[in-house]
């Protein structure tokens, strides 16, 4: 019997560690996972946004805590590529 | 599961009730003023609130409604 | 009614809209129907390189007003009370 992994329980795996959240607009962000929900709200820490701007800049912001919006999520990886 | 890193968005929300915190929008605006409510859609009942854009303050409200789907992220200020 | 008792009032973001909005019609998309309504355009020319020196473009502001005016709620950011002079 092969055991199946649920999406959820994928991000389960990922609390209390570095992850890496891109979303539908030109925003992606780092930080540390504390916890999510149903919705895949996600409630990071030690967070770093990234934004890239259309000249190609990139801006970086940096946040404590947040609680980030599921809605736009598009994907979230423990796999930090930079 | 260690409880004490495990922190859901209820947890979480739960712990910044009626503290000052920043409100960030898709567009780019914060606001930031004391979180008064919330409900499931995200919809935010602030009191004192502060518009910023680009670092400046450019509006001030007693109390503001903002709609849940203008929001991208709330962070304790 | 604002101030210092909206704590004890409010125990969701909609009980807010209710305040703002007791003589007028809304419901939870925060369609809403105003009555004398203004409506303020403020534009700001988007020319880059004055955001340099500290200055955002140049502001032009319309005004437009409505006997009676249906806003649908899925464009809506805020609502707050009018302020008080």
């Amino acid at each position: 019997m092969a055991s199946q992994l649920l999406p959820l329980e994928l991000i389960d795996k990922c609390v209390g560690s570095k992850i890496w959240i891109v979303m539908k607009s030109n925003k992606e962000f780092v930080g540390t996972l504390l916890g999510f929900d149903d919705y895949v709200n996600i409630v990071l820490e030690d967070v770093t946004e990234y934004e890239y701007q259309p000249s190609g800049e990139v801006s970086t912001n940096s946040v404590n805590q947040i609680l980030l919006n599921g809605n736009n999520i598009v994907m979230s990886s423990r796999n930090l590529i930079s | 599961m260690e409880n004490t890193n495990l922190k859901t968005p209820a947890d979480f929300l739960q712990k910044i009730l009626g503290k000052p915190v920043y409100v960030r929008l898709h567009s780019g605006i914060y606001y930031k003023g004391t979180l008064a409510c919330l409900d499931g859609y995200m919809n935010i009942a602030l009191e004192n609130t502060e518009e910023l854009y680009e670092g400046k303050v450019t509006n001030s409200y007693g109390d503001a409604f903002i709609r849940g789907n203008n929001v991208l992220y709330i962070s304790p200020a | 009614m604002s101030g210092v008792s909206m704590s004890s009032m409010i125990t969701e973001p909609l009980d807010l809209v209710k305040l703002c909005l007791d003589e007028q019609a809304y419901d939870q998309h925060l369609n809403m129907v105003l009555e004398d309504a203004k409506e303020t355009v403020t534009n700001f020319e988007d020319d880059r390189d004055q955001v340099n020196d500290g200055e955002i473009g140049e502001k032009t502001v319309q005004t437009h007003s409505y006997k009676l005016l249906f806003v649908r709620g899925d464009s809506v950011v805020l609502v707050s009370p009018p302020k008080r002079a």
